[in-house]
């Protein structure tokens, strides 16, 4: 792996997504898949890219997903590759046969897996599940005798509820009734990989299409003149700008660190690694919506103006997975285990 | 925009590094040789402990063996200065010398410079000033009215430097000063570096006491002082590019993040001692380390980036503005969560007298080194809007 491939992927992610996003409007929006991407994604061995061969994947590592799902959250085309990566590269060390039909995870479940008659049936709900109405499994955390574990679920079991995010994108609620799963992990290791993954793969498309706001943003200030002059002439805009700016290079900079530790293997370093990135990625994603739209003034929260592809999809994705706040909290509960705030920060990047 | 990861955290030699600074400086607590203190980079001049990180090689890593330098390299030194101030330790008194002066003599020194004034300071024997603003001259540096006037085997200068933090200790200081008029068209030409030993006559040094009380800032007057053709650093007429040359060493490094981080490091031990801390605090606790680290990753991408030759200045623009901000969020943050807790410089208790330092400090994070608001105009004009 080196920047070279890094780059070649980016680019061969934007022509897809260029290519697609013209198909948008009639094969996605309105919370439907862009099958167009989809299917380029999958014809490129880009769609699992960093699960390993036997699941169907492209056994890349997870520096090509990074890339993608940034691009992804960039061009705000509807393609659920994140949920779908995240569910496969989870069950490959588990299951046999990984379907090759699209899955999605709920890491905001009340399931309870329990035994009648010898076998293991699931009930409970899960709210807000990214992309299930399109998805054949659903991988969620689920509470037994044993703990917490995973449990995979046909998709088709479940009685839906059709909810979707300020973006559009349909994030469903579903019960289950005694349904049978297809694959059950008791893993302490598998649940935190899921928590943790989620955080950061949240976080690089938040990043993405933070970068989107803020290129939409400088072309604005660029082109739009008022009193005589483009708005960019203005020192309080270009503070604005340098705002978004740095809040996206902090970002930017916590999303290469966490994938360094991700890479290095799972524990409470890279738990914190996710933790922190995603704080970092969700104050990103308010300074960056709100400057955004002040600069742009009236047209930006229009229809006909691209921006609220990505400031809704920046207010909806920091709403994923878990809050702020609550990461800031975990986050300071594993400080006094890893050896205090200074060690956190330089502890060696292993696990 | 790109940075490219830091290779300081996955380089086992660097860990080793790391662990022997860390060694060193538990032992020096404990021995009592220094109270961690915040900003101890503007306020720790104690030259008998410079004079032992000089002895195990922690001074002058970027200056070459031959002229008395460890020759380990930036990214090294790197992580000597950040376990350094992150432990709040006293490092004042070389830190000029160190960061910045012996860069420049390496870069723009004569032979006969390098040789005077290197080993000097690499053996912590030789503290260095910096004279650049004046009255009339801050954020607007190409204001500066000190003047340096031929004559036969060298200058005058008349002229007076304003905050030069350490003058009143310093054994030398670089001076900028114009060498010709103000040519309108280009207000950045005709101005010229000098190294002038201290004490010297025609030099007067003033104390200007900071709002706490303490001495660190000084008025240095220059009424005819003689310096030699030897003492002009670099070239004539090019000091605004030498000055600019060293901008991003001294915007990007950790003394922009870490000058609080003994208040945040203090902040969580008083957490860890509470049966059950209160989620607030936590929460913005969480946060503030959350911010830290990512900051830590950009001052460290640029340090990587500067070793490569490359001049990553609207990046250590970035990590200036936002490194200084949390350093001035960590005491607000003190501030609004600590019920209890008074500033008090006076106090037994670690944290109140860390938090006085760091309150009484703070207004000057976001000044020093070119104010925030100048560097979000050089981010603006990196992105091609002005």
């Amino acid at each position: 792996m080196n920047d070279y491939e890094l780059d070649q992927i980016a680019e061969t992610v934007d022509k897809i997504l260029t290519k697609a996003s013209a198909t948008d409007l009639r094969e996605g929006g309105e919370g439907r898949v862009n099958n167009t991407a989809l299917e380029l994604f999958t014809q490129a061995g880009l769609r699992r890219v960093a699960v390993p061969g036997s699941a169907g994947g492209s056994d890349g590592e997870l520096p090509y997903l990074a890339v993608i799902l940034k691009r992804l959250g960039y061009h705000a085309v509807n393609v659920p590759l994140l949920e779908d990566h995240l569910a496969a590269e989870l069950l490959a060390p588990h299951m046999a046969d990984v379907p090759q039909a699209m899955m999605t995870i709920s890491n905001r479940s009340n399931l309870l897996l329990t035994r009648v008659d010898g076998r293991h049936v699931v009930s409970g709900s899960c709210r807000h599940v990214p992309w299930s109405r399109t998805a054949s499994l659903v991988l969620a955390l689920a509470q037994s005798e044993a703990g917490q574990g995973l449990v995979a679920l046909p998709a088709a079991q479940a009685s839906v509820n059709f909810h979707h995010n300020v973006a559009g994108e349909p994030r469903d609620h579903l019960t289950f009734d005694a349904a049978a799963p297809v694959a059950m992990v008791a893993d302490s290791r598998a649940v935190l990989e899921l928590r943790l993954r989620v955080l950061l793969y949240r976080s690089l498309t938040l990043l993405g299409a933070g970068e989107r706001a803020l290129d939409l943003t400088i072309t604005h200030v660029t082109d739009r003149t008022q009193f005589g002059s483009p708005l960019s002439r203005r020192q309080v805009v270009q503070h604005y700008i340098a705002e978004m700016f740095g809040a996206l290079t902090a970002t930017r900079a916590a999303c290469n660190a966490a994938v360094s530790a991700l890479s290095g293997g799972t524990g409470p370093a890279s738990l914190a690694a996710a933790l922190a990135t995603r704080i970092e990625a969700d104050r990103m994603a308010s300074v960056v919506a709100r400057l955004s739209h002040q600069l742009h003034g009236a047209i930006g929260f229009t229809q006909e103006h691209p921006l609220h592809f990505s400031t809704t999809r920046l207010t909806a994705w920091r709403q994923d997975d878990l809050s702020e706040t609550a990461c800031a909290l975990e986050l300071a509960r594993l400080v006094p285990g890893l050896g205090g705030p200074w060690n956190t920060l330089t502890a060696r990047r292993v696990g | 925009m790109t940075l490219t990861l830091a290779a300081v955290d996955v380089d086992p030699a660097m860990q080793t590094l790391r662990l022997e600074v860390r060694e060193f400086i538990t032992e020096a607590v404990i021995t009592g040789r220094f109270v961690p203190d915040c900003d101890s980079w503007l306020t720790g001049w104690v030259p008998s402990f410079s004079a032992e990180l000089a002895a195990r090689g922690w001074i002058g890593m970027a200056i070459p063996k031959r002229y008395g330098g460890s020759e380990r390299g930036s990214l090294e030194r790197y992580v000597v200065i950040e376990e350094l101030l992150a432990a709040g330790a006293p490092v004042a008194a070389h830190w000029i010398a160190d960061r910045q002066i012996a860069p420049a003599l390496v870069r723009f020194g004569t032979e006969r410079q390098k040789q005077q004034y290197l080993p000097k300071i690499a053996s912590a024997h030789s503290f260095f000033a910096l004279g650049m603003s004046e009255a009339d001259a801050g954020s607007d540096l190409a204001a500066i009215r000190t003047k340096a006037r031929k004559i036969e085997g060298g200058w005058r200068l008349n002229g007076a430097k304003l905050w030069t933090s350490g003058g009143h200790h310093a054994h030398a200081m670089i001076v900028l000063a114009r060498t010709s008029p103000v040519d309108v068209q280009a207000r950045h030409s005709g101005m010229s570096q000098f190294i002038v030993d201290l004490p010297a006559p025609g030099v007067t040094i003033n104390p200007i006491l900071l709002m706490s009380g303490e001495h660190h800032f000084n008025e240095v007057v220059f009424e005819d002082a003689f310096v030699s053709d030897d003492a002009v650093l670099g070239t004539i007429g090019e000091g605004w590019k030498q000055v600019t040359a060293e901008l991003a060493y001294e915007r990007s490094g950790p003394e922009r993040l870490l000058s609080t981080f003994p208040l945040l490091t203090s902040m969580f031990r008083r957490l860890q001692a509470t049966a059950d801390p209160p989620h607030a605090e936590l929460v913005a606790l969480g946060t503030l380390l959350s911010r830290a680290r990512s900051l830590r990753e950009i001052s460290m991408s640029i340090a990587s980036a500067l070793q490569r030759g490359e001049a990553p200045d609207v990046a250590a623009a970035v990590a200036k503005d936002l490194g200084t901000r949390f350093e001035q969020d960590v005491v607000d943050t003190a501030l609004r969560i600590l019920d209890g807790v008074c500033a008090d410089a006076s106090s037994s208790e670690e944290l109140e007298r860390l938090l006085s330092r760091a309150a009484l400090h703070s207004p000057g994070f976001t000044l020093r080194g070119g104010t925030n608001e100048i560097l979000r105009g050089v981010i603006a004009r990196g992105m091609g809007l002005r």
